[in-house]
């Protein structure tokens, strides 16, 4: 059996590197089950948020937050 | 592999570091050909060394320079590879010295605030050490989770939290070096290495920052900390057009915040870009033309008081705030620009693309002129050649503790790296020395961050460094590297070695 033909579908020998089929790669968005998707998005927020508390204690929001209780003047 | 390494040679190697730690097998001198800017398969083992060195410490760092300067061995110094202009890839093969096992924190001083270290530790490390002490060392490039200090010195890095902290040159406050001839010095801003400004001698430090590997290699760093930032407020604003977005930039750079951080705009194709491609998986909404992001980081009343100032701007000038989840995590995203998602479009087609991405220093008035010939080039060269495609333009704030004045301007061009032949690299090549003209027709840098050692637009670094600025280069290359053993053919700098033969 050739080397061509122990690859797996969808994937071709382009003078010895190995990518994916351009021909398959023509439909965009490429499909991907529910699960892939929210897998890769849950991972790529989980880790952005991950950054955001790498660099600073906390984020600030876009507007001063309100106090839990009116303040009681004297 | 280019022979220039003897078997003697390499048994010395192991005399100094171990047999552990000198590698001559052919995977680990190939990988150590790799960087991450695209680059023709066929050519890649031209550029592997003979052999790799993992040295520990600086006396075994002093001791493989001195044999390779005895033996004339080309050698160049590797940190985290990450780099964009092949500053860590040997031309001629010789000897790599992978710096990755020097990566010791050596002191950590919370009187007189510094850290001193063993320069290839990586930011993001180092900041997890740090942080248990409230504070740290704000050196963000786009790389900050995977590159290391050395690569910044050897690069002079620039930081996306620049306007707030200083760049690498600001906050590198001393450096141990061993030059070419085996000499360890110290340099900083004079004599004390914990110094932060001196007005005795020459300062030294700066031109060892940004050498590329040519002038030798940072064995130890002592660095400037900070307090930890208690609070941050990223805000990104959309606007109807590249025009608006431009004409926006100025209030938020002159805003006299001094917890600004930086100020970023993203042109149209850029938006275009993050619609179809996503870097953080958040959508834009579909009326966007140009984005302006900015960022404040410090204590948390300062921050608050940034904040309604910036939001306040971000109203006056017609902007569209975005949301605070799309605020948050693209600004996060911006700290780790190596996790792009890596394919882009080919006539009609979705393909698996490299990233590369093309820089310079401009003044704010020249950025529209910029934007619109580095576009024209990008889409006549894809126009002759499928495997490039336009990721589009960021134009970031420049200045060291300041928003205004010049801004880092980067164009992304996807490359399809498995198609590179000898026509499409030479195509490329071409394209890299066309913008590098434009940058310098505005009267800019063709680099303000990346280095310029690369093929292409090194071509230009005389043209850029005139009136006898590149000639000084040249005198101090051959002064600290009589035998051209440093990192050779960088930078043009061979040139130093031509004159002197014809007199």
């Amino acid at each position: 059996m050739g080397d061509q033909e122990r690859l797996p579908p969808g994937v071709v020998d382009n003078d010895g590197h190995y990518e994916v089929d351009p021909a398959i790669m023509t439909v965009y968005p490429q499909f991907a089950t529910d699960f892939e998707v929210d897998r890769i998005v849950k991972a790529r927020l989980e880790y952005l948020y991950w950054v955001q508390r790498h660099f600073a204690d906390r984020v600030l929001p876009p507007h001063a937050e309100e106090p839990d209780e009116p303040q009681q003047a004297g | 592999m280019n022979g220039t390494v003897t078997r003697e040679a390499v048994s010395e190697l192991v005399d100094v570091c171990g047999t552990q730690r000198v590698v001559v097998a052919p995977h680990g001198r190939l990988i150590r050909a790799m960087v991450p800017a695209p680059f023709p398969f066929h050519r890649w083992a031209d550029e592997a060394p003979d052999v790799v060195v993992l040295p520990e410490t600086t006396e075994e760092v002093v001791a493989i320079v001195k044999l390779a300067n005895r033996l004339r061995i080309p050698i160049v110094p590797r940190a985290g590879a990450t780099g964009l202009n092949d500053g860590a890839k040997p031309m001629r093969g010789g000897i790599v010295v992978d710096t990755k096992r020097m990566n010791r924190v050596l002191e950590i001083d919370t009187t007189d605030w510094t850290v001193t270290i063993q320069p290839s530790i990586n930011m993001l490390k180092l900041n997890e050490l740090l942080a248990p002490y409230g504070v740290w060392y704000p050196d963000d490039p786009a790389s900050y989770p995977v590159s290391i200090i050395s690569g910044r010195v050897g690069t002079g890095g620039w930081s996306l939290l620049g306007s707030r902290y200083g760049h690498v040159r600001d906050n590198v406050i001393s450096m141990e070096f061993v030059l070419p001839t085996g000499d360890v010095v110290e340099v900083g801003q004079g004599g004390g290495r914990k110094i932060r400004h001196s007005s005795t001698g020459y300062r030294l430090k700066d031109l060892f920052l940004g050498h590329q590997g040519t002038l030798g290699i940072v064995t130890e760093c002592t660095l400037e900390l900070y307090p930890r930032p208690e609070a941050e407020f990223p805000a990104f604003f959309g606007y109807q057009s590249f025009e608006d977005g431009y004409r926006a930039m100025q209030p938020f750079s002159r805003s006299n915040l001094a917890t600004l951080a930086g100020v970023i705009l993203f042109d149209e194709r850029k938006v275009e870009y993050l619609r179809r491609d996503d870097e953080a998986y958040i959508p834009e909404p579909e009326s966007l033309r140009s984005i302006v992001a900015v960022a404040a980081y410090g204590s948390g009343g300062e921050v608050a008081a940034a904040r309604d100032r910036l939001m306040r701007i971000g109203s006056e000038t017609g902007g569209r705030y975005l949301g605070e989840e799309l605020s948050e995590l693209d600004w996060a995203s911006r700290h780790d620009r190596y996790a792009t998602p890596l394919h882009g479009r080919s006539r009609d087609r979705a393909v698996h693309m490299s990233w590369h991405c093309e820089d310079a220093a401009i003044t704010y008035s020249q950025l529209p002129f910029v934007k619109r010939r580095w576009h024209e080039i990008a889409d006549r060269y894809i126009a002759e050649h499928e495997v490039f495609d336009n990721w589009g333009m960021f134009f970031y704030s420049n200045n060291a503790y300041k928003g205004w004045g010049d801004y880092l301007v980067e164009i992304d061009i996807g490359i399809w790296e498995q198609r590179l032949d000898e026509r499409s690299w030479h195509a490329w090549t071409q394209m890299k020395r066309d913008i590098a003209q434009v940058s310098l027709d505005a009267g800019g840098s063709i680099s303000a961050c990346h280095g310029a050692t690369r093929e292409g637009e090194v071509d230009l670094i005389p043209v850029e460094l005139k009136d006898g600025q590149f000639d000084l280069m040249l005198k101090l290359k051959r002064l600290l590297d009589p035998n051209n053993i440093m990192n050779p053919g960088k930078y043009l700098l061979d040139r130093a070695y031509q004159e002197a033969e014809h007199g």
